[in-house]
């Protein structure tokens, strides 16, 4: 059963008790909140997402609620609480879907140290997996928001996850994220989209996120090989530039803001290696996103160029 | 070039000259003269008094980085 096939009723009751139960890629996670106004916009971004059953292992359970009386009443607060760990500071109640999404992401972000995490949206098409690293603001999420909804799969808008010594892209699919201008951008984009609220006064802004489509969540667990790392820049008015990217810098950049490159010492820095050698790098400028998405369409489909990156652990 | 520092956990971004120096050391132990006349002659240089001040600045901030040792205590290029 997936989770828009429960009335609005049993999802919010679902949330308020054992939990909604999904699996993300290789995590399950419980989701329980008895803030009635967290189950509409929840069982929107999660529609298709099978239940897990009862006895199924989870991996995080991510809550939010008030810690106390007294953060309820008076400080008109919530927290959320992981996996029974309250330590986080607590937050206005207005913010509890941007923060129960963040919160989620953390726990991807700073958990399974099996696996190399790299800051990256993924998405995959013809089997073929396109990495779009970048530091905030660069037009990741827009760009991966626009992919996904053409014809590419979405793996993450935040993490590039393998699991060492294979490069193998592995799937955690998750709402995209939106911030400000973005939300505009891709409602004009796509007419219909299934978006849930905009928050605003978040630390990042307005923010907003898009319902995981079916094909992502039926597809969860199947990952792409990487063809492909591409970093975007979203420049207003600029004509579209794709341009070849040192192997070498792009392994710096992207080691530099991974999640746990330097926890996994050795084993990180070979994969890391063996991604960049496996794929082709790019600089992508681009302000027309149709332009953008058919220049990277044309690309995936391409036999990678055989140069390798130099490389050595000592 | 990229070389991984075990020990530190660093990853260091080399130039082509100082990537072929420390591939060198990685073999043999070797001066900064040595390493002068073998970089001039693989990079088609001039192995003139810059390279070999190249070459020193590279075994100082290799051993700094702690990415070399001295071969032999007596004779390294950190000898008293």
């Amino acid at each position: 059963m997936l989770l828009k096939d429960l009335s609005p009723r049993d999802a919010a009751a679902l949330l308020k008790g054992p939990g909604v139960r999904a699996r993300m890629g290789p995590f399950v996670f419980a989701l329980r909140t008895a803030l009635p106004e967290l189950a509409p916009p929840i069982r929107l971004l999660y529609a298709h997402y099978p239940l897990e059953p009862d006895e199924a292992f989870i991996d995080f359970e991510v809550a939010i609620a008030p810690r106390s009386w007294r953060e309820r009443l008076i400080k008109r607060k919530v927290s959320f609480i992981i996996d029974g760990d309250a330590t986080f500071d607590p937050f206005e109640r207005e913010l509890s879907l941007p923060m129960l999404e963040w919160a989620v992401n953390w726990c991807v972000f700073t958990r399974p140290h099996q696996y190399l995490i790299l800051h990256s949206a993924v998405v995959e098409r013809g089997g073929f997996g396109l990495i779009l690293p970048g530091q905030p603001g660069a037009g990741k999420s827009t760009l991966c928001a626009g992919l996904s909804l053409r014809g590419w799969r979405l793996l993450s808008d935040e993490v590039a996850v393998m699991r060492p010594p294979s490069i193998e892209l592995i799937p955690v699919p998750r709402p995209i994220g939106l911030k400000e201008g973005s939300i505009p951008v891709i409602k004009q984009f796509e007419p219909g989209v299934a978006m849930g609220p905009a928050t605003p006064g978040t630390r990042k802004g307005t923010v907003a996120h898009l319902q995981v489509d079916a094909d992502a969540v039926a597809r969860g667990q199947v990952p792409a090989t990487p063809r492909l790392i591409v970093f975007p820049r979203y420049l207003a008015g600029a004509d579209l530039s794709l341009k070849p990217f040192s192997k070498a810098l792009a392994m710096l950049r992207i080691g530099q803001d991974a999640f746990n490159y330097s926890v996994l010492g050795t084993a990180g820095f070979e994969t890391l290696a063996a991604l960049v050698d496996a794929v082709d790098c790019y600089t992508l400028t681009y302000s027309r996103m149709d332009e953008a998405i058919a220049r990277l369409n044309e690309l995936i489909g391409r036999e990678p160029a055989q140069e390798k990156s130099q490389h050595q652990a000592q | 070039m990229l070389v991984y520092h075990a020990p530190s956990g660093d990853t260091h971004l080399l130039n082509p000259l100082a990537a072929e120096a420390l591939r060198s050391l990685a073999a043999a132990a070797a001066s900064a003269a040595e390493l002068t006349t073998h970089v001039a002659a693989l990079f088609d240089l001039q192995a003139d008094g810059g390279l070999l001040r190249q070459m020193e600045q590279c075994l100082i901030q290799f051993a700094e980085l702690g990415l070399i040792e001295p071969a032999n205590a007596a004779e390294g290029p950190f000898a008293a």
